[in-house]
This record gives structure tokens, C-alpha cells and sequence, in this order.
């Protein structure tokens, strides 16, 4: 296993997290926030342009660059840092993984190059209650009416589903029951998407409504629930790399504040009582961060346990984004509960995805069940 | 390009090692007969300068010689005591007359060092050392204790640091010794820890006499070498190598090593315990029919995240120091997660106890395991530098976070408020 980024991948690290910090600095996040869509295309169509974002672990052979999960996760750990609102993990994340990982070589062709450009976006549709994120938990059912697919029911926290073009769906087949893929245009007539309020206004839900909606399967015959938890996993593991970089930068702004803010006639940054808060937060997310960065590494490497490693980094990343965002309002005293201060923006998105694809208590349980067995 | 010449050098260094292993290693040695050539070839400390019992090897090839022993089961030099940390004090701040005196036998184990530092009065600040050394002709008179010294009860030398100077500030009245232990004004006494073990001990010095040539460095640069003995001591458990526990075989030359591990290591046999038993989580939870309950199913697995993430964090940061980083205080990472879970351990160890959890000994579950599981974890938030001391270093030279004003370092040591019991 690669314990460590390459000089390669830490550039190309290095080169996203500059334009970020410019073209998704705090004020951009705000004003695009405020947008219907809730984000800004000029800067989502340069993340595509210039750096070719939707493109990197897409393989070669459907028009990507082929890189591994290490440098989706990478981009993921730049984007949570940074807060960038956009379609980047709903489409490029999200729906793409479940297409990669579940969807027969030739809908593969035809879905995945459109949205390597950048021109499509696509978001996935999985959730139907509260805390069941897992191809299991799926109760949709798609009907066969002879010449198409027909799907009936709701589904919940639909990621950037108000921008998409197109919607992938996991239902399960009538008669059988078996898991598949379906895709759905997002102009069809018969579907009804409503935004969902959410308390992190930089990552955009969406609740979908089917009725009788026309769809085409793009998963093969048979179950391909295993396909699609795969696909989850990984997502999942993108989230957590998410989750470190804004830990990351809450600590730093938070650090920063406490060099500068002085009381009592010394720099509150040297009083110990905060010095061991910040070294205690650190642990959690260097601990959070080893655990991200080695599940995508083991992603790659095409280890068995990848459930184990996503649930592990979920467990982790959990707590200490939270914690993170918890300390920081914090260290910032009174000035940090104010909506002028730019904590509350991340305390928010630590919440959303704490609860995101699992809670740590899932991920826990699904843990320990694993090792147990 | 870099990395073809290191792997011929790493081959190289195998071949070299195995020739000479080849042609010298003799089962029907005795054990010190044996060391005594293993010190004069260079390969008992590769790291070493070839002038001095080494082969002027970097570092980062003792662990490939070790293999290369270990795999040949071929027996190493001495592991006991201070004897290595001692000697790369010498190494770096000795004469050549302390060198030729002392690291011979250090490697072949026919002397065993121990490391006086720690005091009752000071333990995080080390600096704040009392025990003082006071010149008397060309030798000086040594009074005070030390503590928390492992070996000390049977070390014939000891790497001692004391005050020589009152008058001027903490860090710059310190002198660094050689003292030798066998001596009358010198009283070694065990130290009985809270969970019953006694693994190291007081050191009483009445009146004890240390040569003045047995000073490293000039008086007053004392802290200045413990500095170095400190560093090593962090680096030896960064890249600490497996445990050596012996070979188990019957020939005469491995029974006296396995005696000589033994001595060394009966005095920690409550060691594992001290990181906690993780092992035995799931199997105590499972055995006593508790796995069924999903509030502690959620304490184990969080303990079982928290050590694979830690797991998995020293990985990086092996790999981070093999990239040609050094080895800084990101250390301080793994000590504290290290706590951590050995904390965690001990308190869901004994709630899958329950009320049993207040037995010990024949009553007990495990003959006792979980009681000295309970009663030695503290211990790793203690020893190695104190959890508090482990933060304020990575919330100062990691984080950057301004220094806490102090008003121990500018003035003299007699100066300074001392302990007020």
C-alpha cells in the first residue's frame, strides 16, 4: 500500500487547492448559496475546462483519465476544505461511481464520456427513509410495461438533483425483486423534484417524486446490489476525504484566530487550556485523515475490505469534523456564533455529513459485525 | 535513480552480512566469546563509525542487519538496559578515552547502563533536575534521587544528569555523568507501582563520588547532551524494531541469551496489559454473552476504529520518514492515540466485566488479567512524556500556537519557585 502521496498527485493537489481558494473563497460561497440552483457554473464549468474534474477516475476507455479513487479523494479532500457548493459530489461522485461500478459496458459508453465533458450532470437517487443508504434498504420497485421500465414512489436527499440532466435510480425489479440501475431524464413530464431544506445550504437535496416516469435500466440482468454498495463505499470514502480537508481548515482558522485574538495581555493560543483542545482535535483528524487516505489507497490497490477501511474512516471522520467545527465556534468566543463568521458554514456541512450516507453509529455497527463474523 | 542505488546498497549490505555470517558465526561459542568478535567485525552496530565497533552504515541499515541476524538466527549484541542509548550519548558528545572505555562492553553486555534523569521533583521538567554535583578536586561529590530508573539493580554504570551550577539558569547548570554504580554512596531501591509490580527503581545518591573525567562535555553542557540522549530515545521507539524474545533452542550460546532477555524483561511482564489486552475485547464479550448489546457494541467497535486509524496513521508516518522525511513531533500523534486506547481499553474492559470487575487474582476472570489491565493503563499516559507534555509539543511546534510565558528560564535556578512539599 502507498502510505504517502506522490510528488505528482501532491501537485496536483497543490494546483486545485489554489484556484479553490479563489474561486470558492467564503464570499463566492455565500453568493452562490443564495442562487436558486445554489451554485456558480462559471466556476463549474472552469473546474472542468481547466482541470478536467468529472474526468479523473473515470477510466480511459469511457473518455476518462483513469486515474484511482487516491485522486478523486484528493480533489474531495480540496473541495470539503474549501466548502466549494457545486456538482462536483453529486454528479462527479456520486452518480458516476454508481455508473462505473454497476452499469453494463454499453450504457457505461453512452452515460459516462457526456459526463467527463462537464456538458451533463447526473445525480443518484437512493434514499427512500432516513438513514438507509444501502442497495438493501431499497423498497422502489420498477415495472416492466413491455417497452419500458416504470417507476412509482419517492425518493429522498437526492444530491444536486435539481441540476441534473439525468437521475439514476436504484430500484428493484418487479416479480424477482433483484437491485438494478435505471436512468431517468430529469425533463420527463411525469417526475416532480423539490428542494429540500437543508441547514447546509452548500450542498443542495433534493426530494424526487415518480409517477409512472418512463426509465431505462442500465445495470445488466440479475441483483447488482453488491455493485451499487460497492460504489456507495466508495463514495463514502470520497466523503470522508471531504470531511478531513474541512476539519483541516476549521483547525487552522481556528489556530490562526487564537495567534491573533489576545486577552488577559497574552495570545489566547498560549493559554493551555486551548493548546490541548487543538492538539486533541488534531489527533482526531490526523487519525481521521490516516484512515481516509489509506481506504482509497486500498480502493486501488483492489484490497477485499473496503467496506471495513469505508466504515472505519466514516466512524472517524464523523466525530472529528464535528468536534472540529464545535472547538472552532469556540476558540472564536461570542464573534464565532455570529452569521458574519464564516464557522457557523462548515459547522453546518460537519453536520450534514455527519449524518450523510450513515451515521457513525451504522458505520460502527457494520464494522463490527464484519469483524466479529 | 535514487532508489536503484539504495536497493544495490541494501543487497549489498545483505551479501556482506551473510559472507561474514557465513564464515564466522560458531553455535559452540560461548556468549560472550561470540560478542566479543561480533564488537570487533562492525556488524553488532552497523551504524556505528568503523573506527569505533561499526561499519559507518546509515541508519536505516541496522534493521537490515537485524534481519539478516534474526533470520540466520544468529545471536545480536546486548539489548539490556540503557546500554544503547548510552552509548549514542558517547558516540556523539565522548572523548576517545570514554569511547574506547565503555562502548566495547556495552555491546557485548559485559556492563549494563541505566538512565538517571528522571527525578521525585521533576519528571516533565527535566530540566528542573536537583540532584546536585559539587566539585571536589578533580572528581565531585554527588547527593539526591533519582527515579523511574529501569535496571538500575543490576547496572554497573549510569548516564547521570545533575546540577553543578545553582547560580545561573535551569538549563545551563546542568552537567552530564558516567557514574559508576557499584559504589557505597550509591542505593538502589525497587518502587512499587499502583498496580503491585515493582519494574524500576529509586536511586539514592549519599555522598557519591563521579570522576571529573567521567563528565561528558564541559560543565553547564549537560542539557545540551541529554538533548541528544532524549532525541535517540524518541527515534529507537519510532522505529522501534520487533521484540526479541530469544530463539528457542538448546544449545548453550541461545539459553544464556534467552536468560539475558529474561532478566531484562521479567520486571514488564504486566507490559501488555499497560497497552490495554485489545486482543481480548471481542472474545470476553463474546464468551460472557454480551455481543447481543448494542451499547457496548458501539464502545468496542469505536475502541476497534480508533486503534486501526492509529494503526494506520504510524504506517504513514513510517512510510513519511522512509520518503526521507525525519522523524518530528508527529510522534506525538501516536503517543497520545497509543493512550488513548489503552485508557478506552480498560473501561470497556470492565464493563464487559460488570460487577465482576471488582474481583482480582484466582476469583477473577483470567486470573487477574482485567484488574491489571485496569490497574497498569494510567501508565501509558504517564510514562514517555506525559499526554499534556505530548500536546503542548504538537500544539507548539505542529500547530505553532504561541509559547506559554514563563518565568522559570530567564533567571538563577535558586531563584526559580520550587516544590512546595
Amino acid at each position: 500500500m502507498q502510505y504517502v502521496l506522490t510528488e505528482e498527485q501532491n501537485a496536483f493537489r497543490e494546483m486545485i487547492h489554489r484556484f479553490l481558494e479563489v474561486h470558492s473563497s467564503s464570499s463566492r460561497i455565500r453568493s452562490a448559496s443564495l442562487t436558486e440552483l445554489g451554485w456558480d457554473r462559471d466556476v463549474w464549468q472552469q473546474l472542468c475546462a481547466e482541470f478536467e474534474v468529472p474526468a479523473t477516475c473515470v477510466p480511459e476507455a469511457y473518455g476518462g483519465h483513469g486515474f484511482g479513487l487516491t485522486e478523486l479523494a484528493i480533489l474531495a479532500e480540496e473541495m470539503g476544505r474549501a466548502l466549494y457548493c457545486g456538482p462536483f459530489f453529486g454528479s462527479t461522485v456520486l452518480a458516476s461511481l454508481v455508473i462505473s461500478n454497476g452499469a453494463t459496458d454499453e450504457m457505461k459508453k453512452l452515460l459516462l464520456p457526456e459526463l467527463v465533458k462537464g456538458n451533463k450532470l447526473a445525480a443518484l437517487a437512493i434514499a427512500e427513509t432516513c438513514d438507509r443508504w444501502r442497495a438493501a434498504d431499497v423498497t422502489m420497485v420498477a415495472t416492466d410495461d413491455g417497452d419500458h421500465w416504470r417507476l412509482n414512489g419517492e425518493k429522498l436527499f437526492v444530491v444536486d438533483g435539481l441540476g441534473a440532466d439525468f437521475l439514476i435510480v436504484i430500484a428493484r425489479c418487479a416479480a424477482k425483486g433483484e437491485i438494478g440501475i435505471f436512468k431517468v431524464s430529469s425533463r420527463d413530464q411525469s417526475l416532480s423534484r423539490l428542494e429540500m431544506q437543508g441547514i447546509d445550504r452548500t450542498r443542495r437535496m433534493s426530494r424526487v417524486r415518480f409517477n409512472n416516469t418512463q426509465a431505462t435500466k442500465i445495470s445488466r440482468a440479475g441483483d447488482v446490489g453488491d455493485l451499487v454498495d460497492d460504489a456507495l463505499d466508495q463514495a463514502t470514502i470520497c466523503l470522508c476525504a471531504e470531511m478531513v480537508g474541512g476539519a483541516e481548515r476549521l483547525l487552522e482558522s481556528a489556530i490562526e484566530y487564537s495567534k491573533v485574538r489576545f486577552q488577559f495581555g497574552r495570545p489566547i493560543g498560549s493559554f493551555q487550556a486551548l493548546k490541548h483542545r487543538a492538539a486533541d482535535l488534531f489527533v482526531d483528524i490526523e487519525l481521521a485523515k490516516a484512515a481516509a487516505r489509506c481506504a482509497a489507497t486500498a480502493v486501488d490497490d483492489g484490497d477485499e475490505n473496503i467496506s471495513e477501511l469505508a466504515s472505519i474512516a466514516k466512524a472517524a471522520a464523523s466525530e472529528a469534523y464535528m468536534s472540529a467545527a464545535l472547538e472552532t465556534v469556540q476558540f472564536y468566543g461570542g464573534i464565532g456564533f455570529t452569521w458574519e463568521n464564516d464557522t457557523h458554514l462548515w459547522f453546518r456541512r460537519a453536520k450534514s455529513s455527519e449524518v450523510f450516507l450513515g451515521t457513525a453509529d451504522w458505520h460502527r455497527e457494520r464494522f463490527i459485525k464484519q469483524i466479529a463474523a | 535513480m535514487t532508489e536503484t542505488v539504495s536497493l544495490a546498497t541494501e543487497q549489498q549490505v545483505r551479501d556482506d552480512v551473510r559472507d561474514w555470517i557465513a564464515l564466522n558465526w560458531n553455535v559452540k561459542l560461548s556468549l560472550s566469546e561470540w560478542r566479543e568478535l561480533l564488537a570487533d567485525s562492525g556488524w553488532g552496530a552497523p551504524s556505528w563509525p568503523a573506527r569505533w565497533y561499526g561499519k559507518g552504515l546509515p541508519a536505516t541499515m541496522n534493521s537490515i542487519v537485524e534481519e539478516e541476524f534474526f533470520n540466520a538466527q544468529v545471536v545480536g549484541v546486548t539489548r539490556k538496559g540503557a546500554n544503547r542509548l548510552a552509548a549514542q550519548t558517547i558516540l556523539a558528545h565522548g572523548t576517545d578515552a570514554h569511547k574506547k572505555r565503555f562502548l566495547r562492553p556495552m555491546l557485548t553486555g559485559a556492563e549494563t547502563w541505566c538512565q538517571l534523569f528522571s527525578e521525585p521533583g521533576s519528571g516533565s521538567d527535566l530540566a528542573g533536575a536537583m540532584t546536585r554535583a559539587v566539585r571536589d578536586g578533580d572528581r565531585y561529590i554527588v547527593n539526591g534521587q533519582k527515579v523511574w530508573t529501569s535496571m538500575a539493580h543490576i547496572s554497573d554504570w549510569g548516564i547521570l544528569l545533575a546540577r553543578t551550577d545553582m547560580d545561573v539558569p535551569k538549563h545551563q547548570g546542568l552537567s552530564f555523568f558516567l557514574i559508576d554504580m557499584r559504589q557505597p554512596g550509591i542505593e538502589v531501591r525497587p518502587l512499587r507501582q499502583m498496580n503491585g509490580h515493582a519494574s524500576f527503581n529509586e536511586v539514592f545518591f549519599d555522598n557519591a563520588v563521579v570522576n571529573e573525567n567521567d563528565r561528558l562535555e564541559d560543565e553547564g553542557d549537560g542539557w545540551r547532551v541529554a538533548t541528544t540522549t532524549l532525541l535517540n530515545e524518541r527515534r529507537n521507539f519510532d522505529v522501534a524494531s520487533k521484540k526479541h524474545t530469544g530463539f528457542d533452542r538448546q544449545e548453550q550460546i541461545y539459553v544464556e541469551e534467552a536468560e539475558e532477555i529474561a532478566v531484562a524483561l521479567a520486571p514488564h511482564s504486566w507490559y501488555p496489559q499497560r497497552e490495554g489486552r485489545i486482543d481480548l475485547l471481542l472474545p470476553r464479550a463474546i464468551e460472557r454473552g454480551k455481543f447481543g448489546d448494542a451499547a457496548l457494541r458501539q464502545e468496542i467497535a469505536r475502541l476497534f476504529v480508533l486503534q486501526r486509524c492509529r494503526e494506520m496513521a504510524s504506517q504513514r508516518a513510517r512510510a513519511a520518514i522512509e520518503a526521507g522525511g525525519t522523524p518530528g513531533p508527529e510522534g506525538s500523534v501516536g503517543k497520545l492515540a497509543g493512550a488513548r486506547v489503552s485508557r478506552e481499553c480498560a473501561r470497556v474492559h470492565t464493563i464487559i466485566s460488570g460487577a465482576d470487575a471488582m474481583l482480582d487474582g484466582v476469583d477473577s476472570e483470567l486470573n487477574g488479567t482485567v484488574a491489571e489491565i485496569f490497574l497498569s493503563t494510567p501508565a501509558n499516559s504517564l510514562a514517555g512524556g506525559t499526554d499534556e507534555i505530548q500536546k503542548n509539543i504538537l500544539a507548539e511546534r505542529v500547530l505553532g500556537m504561541p509559547k506559554e510565558p514563563r518565568n522559570d528560564v530567564d533567571r538563577p535556578f535558586k531563584g526559580v519557585p520550587k516544590n512546595a512539599l
